[in-house]
């Protein structure tokens, strides 16, 4: 297992000096090895975690649900129910986040496919930026104002 | 997945641009104008309009050639294919 520095991490995962020691200080980070002049060593467990934060927090989660998951991630079998019922919730929502994922990769596949085999430039995305002018210059209705 | 009359719809999916979609159209045209193909149905779709109803078909590129809400061909069929998966479809609909 190799050790690391705060620089070493910073430049690693993109993340600041300051965000790691902050999230030492709110528990997201345990256990941080320090030399005897106190630099703090990180390693490989370390960096495992950080990227879940930064997974997690891509899927907009917040710090206090990711230590919650954390727990889970750290011990499974003994997470209290609570927490157990979080990693369901999630679960459920990267499934709906996947599947709008999925979706959105089809359709740009299809309109890239669509530009490419088109000689004059991009119609279908000319096509449907018409379609978009023609929407807006739709009469407003009262209720939109 | 087909109507109650036991009719074949087939829906061509084309784009603006797609110089092989016109082509696609006029061929199963010409394959519906044969004996035996009355009850089939053709449709030409946009894909710009019905966009989210292609992409839930599967369609990727165009010409798409959906029979009974099924994705078929992905590129344009020579006539022999064509007419054969129209007939294995109307002896699909016989069998039931």
């Amino acid at each position: 297992m190799s050790d690391y520095r705060i620089g070493d991490i910073s430049k690693q995962l993109g993340l600041t000096a300051d965000t790691l020691r902050y999230y030492e200080k709110i528990g997201l980070l345990q256990n941080i090895h320090r030399t005897a002049s106190g630099t703090r060593i990180y390693n490989d467990k370390n960096i495992s975690r950080l990227k879940f934060i930064q997974r997690a927090q891509k899927m907009n989660f917040t710090l206090a649900e990711i230590k919650d998951l954390l727990q889970m991630r750290e011990d499974p079998q003994h997470a209290r129910a609570e927490v157990r019922e979080l990693s369901h919730r999630k679960l459920a929502e990267i499934e709906i986040h996947l599947q709008d994922l999925t979706t959105l990769r089809n359709e740009l596949t299809l309109l890239v496919n669509l530009c490419t085999g088109s000689e004059n430039g991009c119609p279908i995305i000319e096509g449907i930026e018409e379609g978009v002018k023609k929407t807006n210059k739709r009469p407003r209705n009262k209720l939109s104002r | 997945m087909h109507t109650p009359d036991n009719t074949i719809n087939i829906e061509i999916f084309s784009a603006p641009g797609c110089s092989k979609c016109g082509k696609a159209f006029q061929l199963v045209e010409a394959v519906l104008k044969e004996p035996g193909n009355e009850s089939v149905n053709l449709r030409r779709v946009n894909i710009v309009d019905e966009l989210d109803y292609a992409v839930n078909l599967g369609i990727r590129a165009t010409p798409g050639i959906v029979i009974n809400g099924v994705l078929v061909f992905t590129a344009m069929p020579d006539t022999k294919t064509l007419r054969k998966a129209i007939q294995s479809r109307q002896a699909l609909i016989k069998q039931e």
